[in-house]
């Protein structure tokens, strides 16, 4: 054989990997690999499989090159094969991973947006009547970009109302079996309280009761998303009306979360979400007649937890309606809520609380969808 | 331990190959490539990183030389077995888009850098030149120089340095590759090769 170093037969290199060889045969060998690039990196590589598998591939190897010698079809294809085998395993696997989580997901009617308001949401303990000293803060959560729980809805709530309250309808379905899967029985909370087909929430067919009291918190959207936000750290601020103002462009759930998440870390009860427009064309949107501030006590004073409720210490309702030209109330659409009894009551307060001064734009009164909030918390 | 033996022993590499390209008999190249089968298989194994992959290499080389040997004037077997096998596993990555930094890794290695004829100085034990030898052994850095005397020197194997100097045995072999590389510039700049 050619070369200056010793050649180091298959079983040298296996004896030197299991340890067999006494620490002087063990250095005249890495001699050897010290001078041979070629055994170096072949022991490199050894090394990186136990021993006892590199005996077997090597047995293998060798059981294969007979093979092939024999003039049997190559034996490569046999490791060929054994690799497809482990690909349509993995194949396998990755399919039945599909359809176990297909399954799933169709078994409890997953939606995404659900999943993640119940995380935000996740205290939905009982209610108390909120101190209201609140203000009002106008627009102010960092992400004047909010995406609202419906973009299409919303974006279309500002140029066509009429047909942004279909989508309101058709859309906000998905996003109600949060609701439906928290609630507990319930009347409805109004004639104009309109719940969501799938949701099951509040009864549509159920006329509306008197104002209550209770806390309250609200959000205002003249089209704007209906926010469920984290209630981590608002205890201090749960009397808080914020108003939030949102730019006309939406630019996805990420900045919904955010601002959601801002929102909760500063806003409290009632939160209104602004316009989708600039500050400088935003039509005088569709407000309290007396005010948000006094919308804001009003609600704070008699928002009152469901009867039959004696559990829960703290609940949020979201609620989107229509104030038309006419400054009437209408199509309430309950977008987040932990049961009937809560939209209910937060839907009689509405109904029975404050007029509504309607949206004008350019002196002319428009319709505009609004989302207030409500806080229940004990 | 495998039971492997061929049928020629005694013959070295250039004559089984000489015998296979006379008659074409696959036993012969099949002794042959049985010699350097687990080395073969130990580099794919280096740089493919995948039990499977590099015993695909091995059979792949294997029929690579049933159709290269006859096209190719060989000298050394050993030494043009290993530039096949890592341009085979250097196809392979790039193949697999696998390359990262792999391929500077093989164009660094000393394979391509020098030929297997081509021993360090300390690997000649040439008594000429060791003066120059301990001279330069004693500009290295404290670690490599550590573990050059006890390899060389002292005669310790890999682990037996490891344990003396407390450090893995990668890191052994790491000082010896590094003091080996810093011995030869340090003689060549003395003239000796």
């Amino acid at each position: 054989m050619s070369g200056k170093s010793k050649h180091r037969n298959v079983n040298d290199f296996l004896r030197y990997l299991k340890g067999m060889l006494s620490s002087r045969e063990r250095h005249l060998f890495e001699r050897d690999l010290e001078t041979d690039p070629f055994s170096r990196e072949a022991m490199e590589g050894l090394e990186k499989v136990p021993p006892g598998q590199a005996e077997e591939d090597l047995l293998e190897l060798h059981s294969m090159l007979g093979e092939r010698m024999a003039g049997k079809a190559p034996a490569r294809k046999k490791v060929a094969r054994r690799r497809r085998i482990s690909i349509y395993s993995a194949a396998a696997a990755v399919a039945a991973l599909l359809i176990v989580g297909t399954v799933f997901l169709r078994l409890y009617d997953f939606n995404p947006e659900q999943a993640e308001e119940t995380l935000i949401g996740e205290e939905f303990p009982a209610a108390v009547p909120e101190e209201t000293d609140g203000t009002i803060q106008a627009e102010t959560v960092p992400g004047a970009e909010i995406e609202p729980l419906q973009d299409e809805t919303v974006t279309g709530a500002v140029e066509t109302p009429r047909q942004e309250d279909r989508i309101v309808h058709q859309e906000a379905a998905p996003a109600e079996p949060a609701a439906d899967a928290r609630s507990q029985e319930a009347t409805a909370a109004g004639a104009d309280v309109r719940a969501p087909e799938s949701a099951g929430t509040p009864d549509p067919e159920t006329e509306p009761a008197a104002p209550e009291k209770d806390a309250t918190t609200a959000r205002r959207s003249g089209s704007a998303p209906a926010a469920p936000g984290k209630h981590t750290g608002m205890e201090s601020q749960d009397t808080q009306l914020q108003v939030m103002k949102k730019t006309s462009n939406f630019e996805g759930k990420a900045l919904y979360d955010r601002a959601e998440t801002a929102l909760a870390e500063t806003a409290s009860h009632v939160v209104l979400i602004g316009e989708d427009l600039q500050p400088a064309e935003i039509p005088s949107g569709a407000a309290p007649a007396t005010g948000f501030e006094s919308f804001r006590l009003y609600v704070a004073e008699n928002l009152r937890f469901p009867p039959e409720d004696t559990v829960t210490q703290r609940a949020v309702v979201v609620l989107e309606f229509t104030i038309t030209p006419e400054g009437a109330i209408r199509d309430i659409l309950p977008l987040r809520t932990p049961g009937e009894g809560f939209t209910r009551q937060a839907g009689q307060l509405l109904l029975n609380g404050p007029a509504w001064n309607p949206a004008t734009d350019q002196e002319k009164k428009i319709e505009d969808r609004v989302r207030l909030r409500f806080v229940f918390k004990r | 331990m495998l039971q492997i033996s061929g049928k020629h022993p005694e013959k070295t590499d250039e004559e089984l190959l000489g015998k296979y390209l006379a008659a074409g008999d696959l036993d012969v190249l099949g002794e042959l490539y049985t010699r350097y089968m687990h080395m073969v298989y130990g580099v794919s194994l280096k740089y493919l990183e995948n039990r499977e992959e590099a015993k695909d290499a091995v059979m792949q080389i294997f029929e690579q030389l049933v159709t290269d040997l006859p096209r190719h004037r060989i000298r050394n077997f050993r030494s043009w077995l290993y530039v096949l096998t890592k341009n085979h596993c250097f196809m392979q990555l790039r193949a697999a888009k696998r390359m990262r930094g792999k391929l500077e890794a093989i164009k660094n290695e000393p394979a391509f850098m020098e030929s297997g004829e081509e021993l360090h100085p300390i690997d000649r034990a040439d008594e000429s030149i060791e003066d120059a030898l301990r001279m330069c052994i004693g500009q290295l850095r404290s670690e490599q120089k550590q573990c050059i005397e006890l390899f060389y020197d002292q005669k310790l194997c890999y682990k037996e340095i490891s344990e003396r100097m407390h450090m893995e045995e990668k890191k052994v072999k790491s000082h010896l590759q590094n003091g080996k590389r810093n011995l030869k510039i340090c003689l060549e700049k003395k003239n000796v090769r």
